[in-house]
């Protein structure tokens, strides 16, 4: 049991870290994909029309 | 009332904000491709975010709170499958590389390309069906937790969620997937804090020494070791590893965000970043269930779990996180939270109400038309299709969502709805994309075997969610090799496309 309890706490610790630094990441570099997309989609309407 | 005007601000705050910013997207849908897969130009990171706001709801904060609170951390080992098992697919492109180049807007379509015309619509209506289904328990789940965090009296609960389901509908609706991408940007960022938050405030309050022992003492072995807790077991760890490999490739939601990426390589990176997310989303809310246990865990033994007892209330297993909540979050704090839990119950609705009717539309509604020798529609008038079918999903789900009540832990009932089509639709997607001698015969058999595998057994015989979910794909894979040996080889295919891009 000794075995699982250490386990799962690595995990949840893995899990937790993780998430956060992710957050982080996409936080700050999903504005800037935010606003290509934005001209990408332009772009494209701009072409079909 | 727990609500404080502060936290009212907030949250009202957050949901004007909301919708404002998802009818910006409006303005930029100018074809069905839009409409479905956001021009498919979406980077890395608003990849990563669309794709976990659509899969972290409200609803999933719920059901593992309530698988963390009956079986302690054995529960860990559903999360960590599910990270995993999207780790690997992210880093072999398995079915997503080949979907991707193959420019599909939904997973039935490919079964045109590959079978035949007949089967995506029988792929359609089962995939519709299910994913409906599946979808149908959120609202009332998403409103208990409400009404037990806010305080709401539960009197209003159907009018606050009739609200919640009126604002989601008004900007998926009008801006479809670049209205749903852009509210899961700011979604994914707010319900990750209030995440992060909740974490904190609930080890704090139960101490992780007490947290160890509760589980301990009350559940022993089994709340540790997910192979010696009865309620799981091999079986349901195998079909767990098959349903997640099948969730993560063809479930209809996930798929559009893979179909919507810029490119292969992009999905691919979007799925194994998102995996590492996946772990968190499933083990962090278990853990808030598994404080709420040793917090609340005082009342009488239901198969060997006590029931919780807050303020003199004892409640289901399942109402625990949330009242915990209520309780250990402070004024402004709780108002946060809730509009974290908000922004995830928003993101995930709009996107599956997009993925769904997107089935409808796509998959059964315009093959008909085609097989009654109609014409194709224009690419405005599929978009104005994929608005009423939107629509009829939300009437839908007015009527299904608030009053069924689903029966046992609801993770297990959201897998088994999940499964009535995903067992057929995974198997005949791995056959298509890698066994040149899979066929329409073995596609049908496939389909109707996985579909009747996961309802007879579940909704008839009384059989365990473990042995229905892993019969369901065994019986699909029987009905894959064996139509495909007995009926005639296909042709192949080409990439002749069936709906505008």
């Amino acid at each position: 049991m000794k075995f699982w309890e250490i386990f799962w706490t690595l995990n949840l610790l893995v899990a937790g870290t993780t998430f956060a630094f992710i957050t982080l990441a996409v936080t700050i570099k999903g504005v800037r994909d935010l606003r290509q997309w934005f001209r990408n989609l332009d772009r494209q309407n701009q072409e079909n029309s | 009332m727990n609500f404080t005007a502060l936290d009212w601000t907030i949250v009202v705050g957050y949901l004007l904000a909301s919708v404002s910013v998802g009818l910006i997207g409006k303005r930029y849908v100018g074809s069905v491709s839009h409409y479905l897969v956001a021009g498919r130009e979406l980077g890395l990171y608003l990849g990563i975010a669309t794709l976990a706001a659509t899969e972290i709801g409200t609803i999933t904060f719920m059901y593992n709170g309530e698988l963390g609170y009956k079986y302690g951390f054995a529960a860990f080992a559903a999360a960590m499958i599910s990270g995993v098992v999207m780790i690997i697919v992210g880093r072999t492109g398995f079915i997503i590389g080949r979907f991707r180049e193959l420019k599909l807007m939904t997973v039935p379509e490919y079964f045109e390309r590959k079978y035949s015309r007949g089967l995506r619509l029988v792929t359609g209506v089962l995939v519709a069906l299910g994913g409906i289904l599946n979808m149908g328990v959120f609202l009332k789940i998403e409103g208990e937790f409400l009404t037990i965090v806010s305080g709401i009296d539960s009197r209003h609960i159907i009018l606050v969620m009739t609200v919640i389901l009126a604002l989601e509908l008004l900007y998926t609706v009008l801006g479809g997937m670049v209205a749903v991408v852009i509210t899961d940007f700011f979604q994914y960022v707010l319900l990750s804090i209030a995440t992060i938050l909740v974490s904190i405030y609930a080890v704090y309050h139960a101490g992780w020494g007490n947290i160890v022992d509760k589980v301990t003492n009350v559940m022993g072995r089994s709340g540790f070791d997910p192979i010696a807790n009865p309620k799981f077991g091999l079986t349901f760890l195998i079909w767990q590893i098959l349903l997640w490999f099948s969730l993560h490739t063809c479930w209809q939601t996930t798929a559009m965000r893979m179909f919507s990426t810029k490119g292969p390589e992009t999905s691919k990176r979007v799925m194994t970043w998102t995996g590492f997310i996946f772990l968190g989303r499933g083990m962090l809310p278990m853990l808030w269930g598994i404080a709420a246990l040793t917090l609340y865990g005082t009342g009488a033994l239901t198969n060997g779990v006590p029931a919780p007892v807050v303020n003199g209330h004892t409640l289901a297993p399942i109402d625990a996180m949330p009242a915990m909540l209520a309780n250990i979050l402070g004024p402004g704090v709780r108002g946060i939270v809730v509009a974290g839990m908000l922004a995830a119950t928003m993101s995930v609705n709009s996107s599956y109400l997009l993925g769904w009717s997107a089935v409808i539309s796509q998959d059964v509604i315009m093959p008909m038309r085609r097989a009654l020798g109609r014409g194709p529609l224009s690419s405005r008038s599929q978009i104005f299709v994929n608005r009423v079918a939107n629509l009829f999903v939300s009437l839908f789900l007015m009527f299904w969502g608030l009053y069924y009540t689903p029966p046992g832990a609801v993770y297990l009932y959201l897998n088994i709805t999940g499964t009535i089509f995903l067992a057929g639709a995974f198997v005949c997607v791995v056959g298509g994309l890698y066994w040149r001698r899979s066929n329409v015969l073995g596609g049908y058999l496939a389909m109707l075997m996985g579909a009747g595998g996961a309802i007879v057994p579940y909704f008839f015989l009384g059989w365990s969610e473990n042995v229905t979910g892993f019969m369901a794909f065994g019986l699909a894979a029987c009905g894959l090799i064996v139509g495909s040996l007995l009926g005639r080889q296909q042709v192949a295919q080409t990439q002749e496309t069936v709906t505008a891009d």
